[in-house]
């Protein structure tokens, strides 16, 4: 407890220095055709697909740039890996239930989010690795992160502020720490409500 | 379909026609949205299903417009009151409405639940006090979220409790194929179903070709 204590500060100090932003994000439905061939060559060709495993592939355009995504789900989990337009690989995500987040990374998220957020339910996990192909690969064969790999948490919080009331995503540290966070830009319901 | 067939009688009554509904959706400063629609209703054919009563007579029947102030509460529930005015027949009918809704956003279908209450004051009927409860889902049919230049299905299912004199059940559906612009406009073709009882044990059936335009400030 001891311990605790500074470290929790710090994670929320350090949360004060991630500038809020929009997310702003359009999806498009791409061929296989036209996907970039590092891309194809590393989803197709490195062994990380099952044999009967089907890929979805979307281009993805967003404030933070355009990437290409391919999606898929094996094993009962969703896996979404994305690309540079060049067919470069940035990261892949994998969706997971909060609970298989340690308890102490949980608690330093938990102490994040009490400090963003009046009110706050988190919604969608999911796991995020960054690191080299091949670094990739031997994670999804381990289903853990590998050596060089680093891990993060992106999870969909529905939050409430003084300002605002909506539905945030944050991206944090495999030890909780805030790096990034943004306001979901949502399409309207009215078709839905009127 | 099969509840449908099921559902209809040869001695009940049927109306086919258009509603185009007309919708502006307006954002507000702090957390308030302002949604007003304007929405008729035209008649092509009416009688019963044993072909009795027929009239394929065009009529006109009403007008429609109404405005909601809907405040919202959280990131996926609204608080909402309007007013409506109807023109029918020529008569003047005012409708007041409250509403609250919630909208789940999941993985790749939205759906939202409506629950509303409405009073509606008719010169030439008693007093009518409604509730409903209507669930509705929107899906895209190109990827996980609906873009623009996208199309889209949705669907609303609505039960409604009426009390006027007495108590009659009705239910709705309106399942539609919707197209989201460009500029983030909605256009959505369907039809709407409408089930209710229209006395001495005859029921009321109405097929409306449905044409929303959503648009949004």
């Amino acid at each position: 407890m001891i311990y605790r204590l500074p470290v929790s500060f710090l994670f929320v100090l350090s949360s004060l220095f991630c500038m809020g932003q929009e997310k702003f994000e359009r999806e498009f439905k791409i061929k296989n055709d036209t996907i970039a061939e590092n891309a194809c060559v590393f989803i197709y060709q490195s062994e990380i697909l099952e044999e009967k495993t089907r890929v979805d592939w979307y281009k993805e355009v967003s404030n933070r740039g355009t990437s290409l995504e391919a999606k898929f789900k094996q094993s009962g989990k969703h896996y979404s890996v994305e690309f540079s337009e060049a067919g470069v690989l940035e990261d892949v995500e994998i969706e997971i239930d909060s609970d298989q987040i340690s308890e102490k990374t949980m608690e330093n998220m938990e102490h994040v989010l009490s400090s963003e957020f009046e009110k706050w339910k988190i919604k969608r996990v999911q796991r995020q690795w960054v690191g080299s192909e091949l670094n990739i690969i031997n994670s999804f064969e381990s289903d853990a992160a590998a050596e060089g790999v680093e891990e993060n948490f992106e999870v969909i919080v529905k939050g409430r502020t003084k300002e605002d009331k909506n539905y945030f995503e944050l991206l944090f540290s495999s030890e909780g720490k805030l790096l990034r966070k943004s306001k979901i830009i949502e399409n309207s319901s009215d078709i839905l409500i009127y | 379909m099969f509840f449908l067939a099921s559902a209809v009688r040869a001695q009940d009554a049927y109306r086919f026609g258009l509603l185009p509904v007309f919708n502006v959706n307006v954002k507000l400063k702090n957390n308030y949205s302002l949604n007003t629609k304007l929405e008729n209703r035209h008649i092509f054919r009416s009688g019963t299903f044993n072909g009795e009563l027929l009239n394929s007579q065009y009529r006109f029947e009403r007008q429609d417009l109404a405005a909601i102030l809907a405040k919202k509460l959280s990131a996926n529930t609204r608080l909402g009151g309007g007013y409506l005015f109807r023109v029918e027949s020529e008569r003047i009918i005012h409708r007041l409405t409250q509403q609250i809704s919630f909208t789940q956003p999941l993985n790749r279908v939205r759906i939202a639940h409506r629950i509303c209450t409405d009073q509606t004051w008719d010169p030439d009927e008693p007093f009518e006090l409604r509730f409903r409860y209507r669930i509705g889902f929107e899906i895209p049919l190109i990827g996980t979220q609906l873009d623009p230049n996208e199309i889209y299905f949705k669907s609303n299912f609505e039960y409604l409790a009426r009390f006027q004199d007495g108590f009659i059940n009705e239910v709705r559906a309106l399942p539609a194929l919707g197209y989201l612009t460009i500029n983030e406009n909605s256009f959505e073709v369907g039809l709407d179903y409408r089930l209710g009882s229209i006395g001495e044990g005859q029921m009321g059936h109405g097929f409306w070709m449905y044409l929303g335009y959503y648009i949004r400030l």
